[in-house]
């Protein structure tokens, strides 16, 4: 995770509901307010559609 | 995978570092209001504002936009810190006080932030990045939209789609009740947490 940022990670507070894999592995995602890119990136590494 | 974001240099900034991580096969960025995008309707199966819906202009507007794109049956990923978090007011790079915003003014906030950042090197930027100028010429914190819990909760009012998870997260765990409590519940919780998913 420090690749990308070193903050916690606040969407890991979706975790009860939905695992990573199950918000972006296979799926088309669109992220609001990425900024630089760094959060968007992680999400990334869970194998998103292009 | 899109990141969008209104600030004009960040896609620039996120294409090179998608590059530069070997993810721009999966991952591009681009310039663009959330309240106003140009995807066709039903193309995103995720859609996520962490730490985002504090900043949006329009988070009616942004929201009615997000389950115009996003596809039937999929989610929406909402979570930010309210307003009235110990740093809700977004500018503890400089005035580490917590609760700041909750005693001073905004004029007050706006004045002390600038004689703090002014002798850095991005000070200038900084100032630029968080702070406008209001018709009538005074100073305001632009870069947030002073979201608070409340306020969230009257705008959910207005959202047809189902919310399937729902969380307010405490500042600590110590301090549950008063994260709970009426009086105290803005003050307290430090992430307000949400799922919806676009009816079939």
């Amino acid at each position: 995770m420090s690749f990308f940022f070193t903050s916690v990670t606040s969407f890991d507070y979706f975790l009860p509901f939905h695992s990573h894999e199950q918000m972006f592995c296979d799926k088309t995602v669109l992220d609001i307010g990425c900024g630089g890119g760094g959060k968007t990136c992680y999400y990334a590494t869970y194998g998103p559609k292009k | 995978m899109i990141g969008i974001d209104i600030v004009p240099h960040y896609a620039e900034e996120g294409n090179e570092f998608a590059k530069k991580k070997g993810l721009d096969h999966l991952v591009s960025f681009m310039t663009g209001d959330a309240a106003r995008m140009d995807f066709p309707d039903n193309t995103f199966d995720t859609i996520i504002m962490n730490d985002a819906m504090e900043h949006v202009g329009e988070p009616e507007k942004t929201l009615e936009e997000c389950f115009r794109v996003l596809k039937p049956g999929w989610h929406l990923y909402i979570n930010f810190p309210p307003y009235y978090h110990p740093y809700g007011a977004h500018l503890s790079d400089a005035i580490g006080i917590p609760w700041v915003h909750a005693l001073f003014s905004e004029q007050a906030l706006i004045d002390a932030y600038k004689k703090l950042v002014r002798d850095l090197p991005d000070g200038s930027d900084r100032i630029a990045f968080r702070f406008d100028k209001l018709p009538d010429g005074r100073d305001t914190i632009s870069y947030i939209n002073r979201m608070t819990i409340k306020r969230f909760r009257k705008i959910q009012q207005g959202v047809v789609q189902p919310a399937v998870y729902q969380r307010e997260i405490p500042l600590r765990n110590q301090l549950q009740a008063l994260a709970k409590l009426p009086a105290t519940r803005e003050f307290f919780v430090k992430m307000v947490v949400c799922v919806y998913q676009k009816a079939k």
